[in-house]
């Protein structure tokens, strides 16, 4: 998008963008100074407390894709597309009982890979990396992608320069502060989002009623309101579940359970899936405003800045760069640090050096930091587009470890052979249905299809696990 | 079948009182948990 296109003027984006850099990389070196070894930097000294947890547990989940993606949503599939969305938050109240119990086996923990070698040994520790990582690196690649494009969209930014900072200003307070910088600026960005929302949504609804909304879509297409469109209805599974395996699996979460306070983890996930359920509606209806307000949108995927910067004018365009640019931080820290933690205590602790030294440890996870954020910016910069939708590849194998983890953590009985054959076969087939049918089926079929594998395996083990081998994380 | 005015009414009001709620209940949290000294 050339400058002239953009809602801000670039001279705006970048006296914003400078502030909040600023703002982020201070507290990042500020908070960073408490770190003395690899548990402060990972996992904050395991004591955060339940107004941080909350916030991050919500923060975190709310992507770019939660501020931008839910208005598409909702121009795409209507009322059904913003109600789809909200069931993502599912994932964060089901994985808030899981975390109690996780912090109850694996008191010293360090990552959710400890969990898989410890619970079923190496063969599903390696398959377990394999998809986690690619799910990890994809997401990150597409967060920093739409980083880059959206500063481009509001401001007019160049795409890479806006990638490059956003991106480097993450690196740096996540190498810096660990995941205590990361938690408590997901805190103010948490708040920020919501009074964003909040403001930006009244403000819209101050120019045009509810009533004429409904009308103009009635009149328009009628298709949005409909209580049976069956797209919408396959997107409301299909979300659910993608939501569900990506929390139960990856480390950004587990990381979060380890690191909370004892007796807060429950507490926190629980209440971070409250803060995060309305976010898609409050977010998404401006969406839907656009006919009533007679704003063109060329674009879907720009739809909300689009209705917001014409309804509000250069104060609304300032709102939502501030939100979007708070919403993709509060993920890109987040993916950073809890990679960054798999990769130096699952694969440099374990793998090659057991006996390194706290302080090395950190050291070495401030590096993989920095060497990720390299990686993503390599990727990042020919600005493939089509890049992002390989996350929607990403659904079945993120849907096919959902059993073998809580199995796991449930059922002595659950099996090694049935946690690999279940990631194996449940990916396996997801990703045929992926090609054959289509990305809103695949997620559910991996689930179900490792599901099955997964109960049988359990019905007919003969073995019972010994919880006291997860403790030995320590 | 349609989903009413009234139901969108409801849910985009809900949905954006839930959300003002919620900003008020994370502050309320922070300022209990800085007067306990459980913040981290």
């Amino acid at each position: 998008m050339n400058e002239s296109a953009a809602i801000l003027p670039p001279v705006v984006g970048w006296i914003l963008l400078a502030a909040f850099s600023a703002l982020w990389i201070g507290l990042g070196i500020y908070w960073g100074r408490r770190n003395k070894s690899f548990e402060d930097h990972a996992l904050a000294g395991r004591n955060i407390g339940l107004a941080l947890g909350s916030a991050t547990a919500a923060a975190t989940w709310i992507t770019s894709n939660t501020t931008m993606l839910a208005p598409q949503f909702a121009l795409e599939l209507g009322v059904w597309g913003m109600l789809a969305y909200t069931t993502a938050s599912v994932g964060l109240f089901l994985f808030a009982p899981m975390a109690v119990r996780i912090r109850k086996l694996m008191p010293t923990g360090y990552t959710s890979g400890d969990f898989f070698r410890l619970r079923y040994g190496r063969a599903a520790w390696a398959i377990f990396m394999v998809y986690t990582l690619f799910y990890s690196l994809t997401w990150l690649v597409s967060m920093a992608m739409a980083g880059g494009i959206l500063l481009n969209a509001l401001s007019g930014i160049p795409y890479a320069w806006g990638m490059t900072v956003i991106l480097a200003v993450c690196v740096i307070y996540t190498m810096r502060g660990g995941l205590g910088a990361v938690i408590g600026t997901d805190f103010i960005q948490s708040l920020i989002i919501i009074v964003g929302v909040v403001i930006v949504g009244f403000a819209v609804l101050s120019h045009v009623s509810v009533d004429q909304i409904h009308e103009n879509l009635q009149a328009t297409r009628p298709a949005l309101l409909n209580v049976l469109f069956p797209a919408a209805i396959m997107a409301i599974f299909n979300n659910l579940l993608f939501g569900l395996g990506e929390v139960f699996h990856n480390n950004v979460w587990w990381s979060r359970a380890f690191a909370f306070r004892d007796g807060v983890g429950g507490k926190a996930f629980a209440l971070g899936g409250l803060i995060w359920f309305p976010i898609p509606i409050a977010a998404g209806f401006i969406a839907l405003a656009s006919g009533a307000l007679n704003v063109p949108v060329p674009a879907a995927d720009m739809v909300g800045p689009l209705v917001v910067a014409d309804v509000l004018g250069e104060f609304g365009a300032i709102a939502i760069f501030i939100v979007v640019f708070c919403s993709l931080a509060s993920s890109l820290d987040s993916l950073l640090a809890a990679t960054s933690d798999l990769l130096t205590e699952d694969v440099y602790r374990k793998l090659m050096n057991p006996g390194a030294p706290p302080e090395t440890l950190k050291k070495m996870a401030q590096y993989v930091t920095l060497a990720l954020g390299l990686f993503t910016w390599l990727v990042c910069l020919p600005r493939i587009g089509t890049l992002a939708s390989v996350l929607f590849f990403a659904g079945p194998l993120v849907g096919s470890m959902i059993w073998p983890i809580v199995t796991g953590l449930y059922w002595r009985r659950a099996s090694t052979v049935g946690a690999v054959g279940g990631m194996l076969l449940g990916a396996g087939v997801g990703l045929v249905c992926y090609f054959a049918i289509g990305w809103y089926v695949a997620t559910l079929i991996a689930t179900a299809v490792s599901m099955v594998w997964v109960l049988a395996c359990a019905h007919f083990s003969k073995a019972r696990f010994d919880w006291a081998q997860l403790s030995e994380a320590a | 079948m349609t989903f009413s005015a009234g139901f969108l009414t409801v849910i985009i009001y809900g949905a954006l009182i839930w959300c003002a709620l919620t900003g008020l209940g994370l502050a309320t949290l922070l300022i209990r948990d800085l007067k306990n000294g459980e913040i981290w």
